[in-house]
């Protein structure tokens, strides 16, 4: 297997910062459900953020994701991003066979119904799937239509697979799959049809 | 209008006051999520800021900390899209208008961001089941998504406002129809619809209120 997107050996200061961050969201939502005392720290985290923001780019200079020393699309993704807390974030590898597959668990900020995963996220990570595979293909590009179909819950803190398929091409048409399985069996699958940057041979 | 999120707040003076807290907590935290996509990667007051967090974190997950008040189901506020308490969610907080569609204007940034300078096709793709879901649930009752389609028309842009929009189209039992879209500029960029399941009631479930929510 390659690694499509790779794991840092040794993380990067902004990295080890997401981490942070994503550890605090999981304890603030913790909080409310264990009903922690004292939960209000938001002057400390707004000081931490005011000195961040003497250091920080414009929002809008930042889009192409190489501020200062800065590496890429990858590290940014919402669904990949190792700097991006939104992101798990997941990490795919590219299988001999052109797929894409990455595991994952899935803290409470992703939950939806009670311990259980949010389908819209189910959504998020099968698009950036499908689209690694096509890429592997040769075939990358973006997404037109997605039907997701939710056949069993997903459960949180649990090993969820995560799986993206090309299926073929049709000029600049690209079908591809993506399932979500847990303990082998499929949660969620899911059809796209993504438009090639470029026409096919 | 009417902001459905109210339908999810708590009742007691305590859990508003925490609520609030968390709330605010989430809200310095979203700056947070921001910011570490806009600095030098290296820098290394983001080691600092890192520590100072995980002291924050350390605090808010000691177990023996515990208020003897009930907190309730969270509803809609913990949720990845329009939890108010969640520090990844943009949040998206949706009012219901006189027929009841549900409506919301937000601006995404950069932690939302698929190809350069506009909104991740999977990221529409989260936003369209939620707002979907809560068009089905607007009182925030648990609801499955069982499918959901979604159409992307054309690319959606950071940084300025876009309207999302749901309803329910149907209901046949336990079954809902919803769809929705996100519009920029007066065009439907991203339009969606969705089948969605409400959970049989179990006795477990029978003695909440009148909203349909659970106690935690």
């Amino acid at each position: 297997m390659n690694e499509v997107d790779s794991a840092p050996c040794d993380p990067r200061a902004v990295e080890v910062a997401a981490r942070a961050v994503r550890r605090l969201t999981t304890a603030i939502l913790d909080a409310r459900v264990r009903g922690a005392a004292n939960p209000d720290i938001s002057k400390k985290i707004s000081a931490l953020a005011d000195r961040l923001q003497d250091v920080a780019a414009e929002p809008r200079e930042c889009v192409t994701g190489e501020t200062g020393s800065q590496d890429g699309v990858l590290a940014r993704s919402p669904v990949s991003g190792s700097k991006n807390p939104v992101a798990v974030p997941l990490h795919f590898e590219q299988c001999e066979d052109g797929s894409s597959l990455a595991h994952a668990e899935f803290p409470r900020q992703y939950q939806g119904p009670p311990g259980i995963v949010h389908g819209g996220v189910s959504g998020l990570v099968l698009d950036v799937a499908m689209a690694v595979a096509n890429r592997a293909a040769g075939r990358a590009g973006v997404t037109a239509e997605m039907t997701l179909r939710y056949l069993r819950p997903t459960p949180l803190y649990t090993e969820v697979t995560v799986r993206g398929r090309h299926v073929r091409a049709e000029g600049r048409k690209v079908w591809s799959q993506g399932t979500l399985e847990v303990n082998g069996e499929p949660t969620v699958v899911c059809d796209g049809l993504f438009i090639a940057k470029e026409p096919g041979l | 209008m009417t902001v459905v999120d109210n339908l999810s707040l708590p009742v007691t003076d305590v859990e508003l006051a925490y609520a609030g807290a968390l709330e605010r907590d989430a809200a310095q935290l979203r700056r947070i999520v921001d910011l570490l996509l806009r600095v030098d990667v290296d820098d290394p007051l983001l080691l600092d800021v890192a520590d100072e967090l995980d002291v924050l974190s350390e605090h808010l997950e000691n177990p023996t900390r515990t208020v003897t008040e009930t907190i309730r189901n969270p509803g809609w506020r913990h949720d990845p899209v329009s939890g108010v308490e969640n520090a990844i969610a943009p949040p998206i907080v949706l009012e219901a208008g006189p027929d009841g569609t549900l409506t919301a204007e937000v601006e995404f940034g950069l932690p939302y961001q698929g190809p350069n300078s506009f909104v991740h096709g999977g990221i529409s793709a989260m936003v369209m089941d939620h707002v979907l879901s809560v068009a089905t649930a607007p009182n925030g009752g648990t609801i499955f998504t069982a499918q959901l389609t979604v159409r992307y028309h054309r690319p959606l842009p950071l940084f300025v406002p876009v309207a999302v929009v749901a309803r329910l189209k149907e209901r046949e039992g336990r079954k809902l129809w919803a769809t929705g879209e996100i519009v920029v500029d007066g065009k439907v960029a991203v339009s969606a619809e969705g089948l969605f399941i409400e959970p049989r009631p179990t006795p477990a479930q029978a003695p909440v209120g009148s909203d349909g929510r659970e106690d935690s």
